[in-house]
């Protein structure tokens, strides 16, 4: 399951990063940003790769998890770029459900390994 | 990085692609299939049950041995995972009176052989097939050709990929801000090179590990002369680092120790390690012993070591010496391009960064010829070298599919007891192959496009339907049987199958923007 | 009256503006597809043996190392030959490096011997 939510926060981060560059705002969200945001998204998308780093170390080990991270990435990033100019909108609105599905995931496991 | 350097880069970017690149496309595609070698396999055995726990698979294979081999010089088990359903035995028997003793010869064939059911440790007899096998060898050793040559082959089209890839990489300008760009409405040639682009840039990690560690895994047939400088031959290096067991020599009965706990305590040394291939010496004597090999899909490196053991004791007698630095870089370069340690997620990852490939290299033979159609002075009539690279891509890119398909259609077609059956399977696919190219030639090229896609897509689409027709296994059994991985086989074949029909759908939509024919240049008459 | 008749040549570009294919321009181009393809695998080859025998490591080591770099070397020898301007510098280049490297290794098997 921590593996589900390494591929979800990678598309997430990778959302973030595209959104924030000026190329790709308007048609994912809509509207330009200000500096602040844009470097604040940008931040964000870089958060979103490393916390898919660390669930993959965490899932599977430091080295299985570095190879399962390059991987999740890749996939990821095809998966956004693929959709863009079909529905950008629509995949920048999925990067914000993977972001909260892979928290929630998260939670549960955390739950389930306590309880 | 200046202009000119970028411009040379570029030139050997296109030749470098383009002279092996449908070799390369079939070498993608057949590489990306092999990460469900076994599962290919097993579809292509339905005569063949579920997989079963190793230690069933291992105690039916000994109990076999010790009926039919009791008193053989040597066995070997090839101790199935969880995703192969049947049990390789093999055995060499007693050297005859007056034989010479030798040790195997490294690579030579055991002896006798059988392949058991996992479950029931029973002889089963699937239909003669090389199974998923085919992909795996086709993928590095071509076919029709000594696997010498075939390597060679492989080998240097690695090597004109490797050299694409750098070269595309330093061509390629925007290679951060582009990242995510793909503008698919766009005129053809911006389009294509949008998605070879996206193709190649998202997935570059793993395009250069693949082409790199590809040549790692044959680096002692295409640059021995490590080995020749130090060893004076590669024969002797090897000789020098995996040591031939002597023939030793028997000693008087005693009973074999039962193998399971043995392979269990060598489970234990590993930490937790699969057992892959045991190998027993003198069974039933008292010099026996017990090699077990660790899975080289336990770790990264591919090379899981083995484990010696007495085989009437059961005592752990040697293991083999840890790895250097050098060695195990190899080795892990070895297991990342094999996969084999992958669990089911990362081996879809995989299999998905193997498609991108694949599109990466399609995209760009049709990008060669999208961006060469404006410059034709006769659009009508193309040049030649023009003419051969368009019909080869639509041969190829539509071709190498659905002559994989021909492989599992002729699986179940097929007679079973015709002659050289395996054989005939694999001709089907360049059989297959050979058509697409003849239909792309003789056929008008945006017609082509659009049929010998549909055809693809019907030939794959269409498997799991012959599948259920002609044999015990389709979808509906497989779900009955709790056989999830051959269920989800069927139904990628659908997906995969959908995908070329979409494919298709595109091509017969394509509306080229158009453009005035080109008057051909008129002698004009200039009065001096 | 003087009749001129300007026709397209034969063999000339199919693009206006650029120049025809010269012999000198296909003798250089030659001359880079051999320094890259043949001299890049001799450079790459001495460069595995090299390594193999000087690296500070165990026999079975310095080969395995050797072994593996050697296909970088390849790559960047044909890169080099491509890239380059000037391709005489590329030959002069290549051909020094492979005569270094076979007087390092030749004097490294007189001194040390093989096997």
């Amino acid at each position: 399951m921590i593996q589900i939510a390494v591929l979800l926060l990678a598309y997430a981060g990778f959302v973030a990063l595209c959104a924030s560059m000026t190329k790709h705002q308007v048609e994912t969200l809509g509207r330009t940003l200000m500096l602040r945001e844009q470097r604040l998204l940008r931040a964000a998308g870089w958060a979103g790769l490393a916390a898919a780093y660390g669930c993959a170390v965490v899932a599977v080990g430091w080295r299985f998890g570095s190879v399962l991270w390059v991987a999740a990435i890749m996939v990821a990033g095809l998966a956004l770029t693929l959709n863009m100019p079909y529905r950008p909108r629509g995949a920048a609105r999925a990067g914000g459900v993977a972001a909260l599905t892979a928290v929630g995931l998260l939670l549960l496991v955390k739950v389930l390994v306590l309880a | 990085m200046n202009g000119a350097f970028r411009q040379s880069m570029s030139w050997l970017h296109t030749w470098t692609g383009l002279l092996f690149g449908w070799i390369l496309l079939a070498m993608f595609l057949t590489g990306t299939a092999s990460y469900f070698r076994p599962e290919i396999t097993r579809w292509m055995q339905p005569e063949t049950g579920k997989p079963a726990s190793v230690s069933t698979a291992v105690a039916g294979a000994e109990a076999y041995l010790r009926k039919v081999a009791p008193n053989a010089r040597s066995w070997s088990i090839s101790v199935p995972d969880a995703r192969q359903s049947t049990v390789l035995v093999s055995w060499r028997p007693q050297p005859k009176p007056g034989e010479a003793d030798k040790p195997r010869r490294r690579g030579g064939r055991l002896g006798e052989q059988a392949v058991l059911d996992a479950g029931s440790g029973q002889i089963v007899k699937p239909r003669e097939t090389r199974g998923g096998e085919f992909f795996y060898r086709v993928h590095f050793q071509m076919h029709y050709m000594p696997v010498i040559l075939g390597r060679w082959v492989a080998g240097l089209c690695a090597m004109f990929m490797l050299v694409a890839i750098v070269s595309g990489v330093i061509t390629h300008k925007r290679i951060f801000k582009d990242i995510f760009t793909f503008r698919p409405k766009k005129a053809a040639q911006r389009a294509w090179l949008d998605a070879h682009n996206l193709t190649a840039v998202l997935a570059l990690p793993f395009h250069a590990m693949i082409t790199y560690t590809g040549l790692v895994t044959l680096m002692s047939l295409y640059m021995p002369w490590g080995m020749v400088a130090n060893y004076g031959s590669t024969e002797a290096y090897f000789d020098a680092v995996f040591p031939r067991a002597e023939a030793v020599r028997r000693q008087g009965p005693a009973p074999l120790i039962p193998l399971g706990p043995v392979m269990a305590k060598a489970s234990e040394v590993w930490g937790g390690g699969r057992p892959w291939i045991v190998s027993v010496t003198n069974p039933g004597d008292r010099s026996a012993r017990i090699e077990v090999t660790r899975h080289s899909g336990d770790q990264l490196s591919n090379l899981g070591g083995s484990l010696t053991f007495d085989g009437v004791t059961g005592r752990l007698l040697t293991r083999e010496p840890d790895m250097g630095p050098g060695r195990r870089t190899a080795a892990v370069m070895y297991g990342l391009h094999m996969g084999r340690y992958a669990d089911p997620l990362l081996r879809w990852l995989y299999f998905s960064c193997g498609l991108a490939g694949s599109a990466m290299v399609a995209t760009g033979l049709i990008l060669w010829t999208a961006a060469r159609r404006q410059k034709l002075p006769d659009p009508d009539r193309p040049h030649f070298g023009f003419r051969l690279v368009e019909r080869l891509n639509i041969g190829t890119v539509a071709g190498v599919p659905a002559g994989m398909a021909a492989v599992l259609w002729a699986n179940r077609l097929l007679p079973l007891d015709l002659a050289e059956r395996a054989a005939w399977e694999v001709h089907g696919f360049f059989i297959a192959w050979g058509l697409f190219i003849a239909w792309a030639v003789v056929r008008p090229a945006r017609k082509a496009w659009v049929e010998t896609l549909a055809a693809a897509a019907f030939l794959v689409a269409a498997l799991p339907l012959v599948s259920a027709l002609t044999s015990r296994r389709n979808l509906v059994r497989s779900l009955a049987d709790g056989d999830w991985a051959m269920a989800v086989f069927d139904v990628t074949l659908v997906a995969l199958g959908a995908t070329l029909a979409f494919c298709a759908l595109k091509a017969k939509r394509y509306k080229p923007t158009v453009k005035p024919k080109r008057k051909a240049v008129q002698p004009v008459e200039v009065a001096a | 009256m003087n009749k001129v008749v300007i026709t397209p040549q034969a063999g000339a570009p199919r693009q206006p503006g650029k120049p025809p294919v010269t012999w000198r321009r296909r003798l250089d181009v030659g001359s880079r597809i051999v320094a890259g393809l043949v001299m890049g695998y001799v450079v790459a080859a001495l460069a595995a043996a090299v390594l193999a025998r000087l690296l500070p490591m165990s026999k079975v080591e310095a080969t395995t190392t050797g072994m593996l770099a050697s296909f970088a070397v390849y790559a960047g020898a044909a890169i080099w030959a491509f890239g380059d301007p000037k391709a005489w510098r590329v030959w002069a280049g290549l051909l020094a490096a492979s005569a270094i490297m076979a007087g390092a290794l030749w004097l490294s098997i007189a001194l040390g011997g093989q096997a």
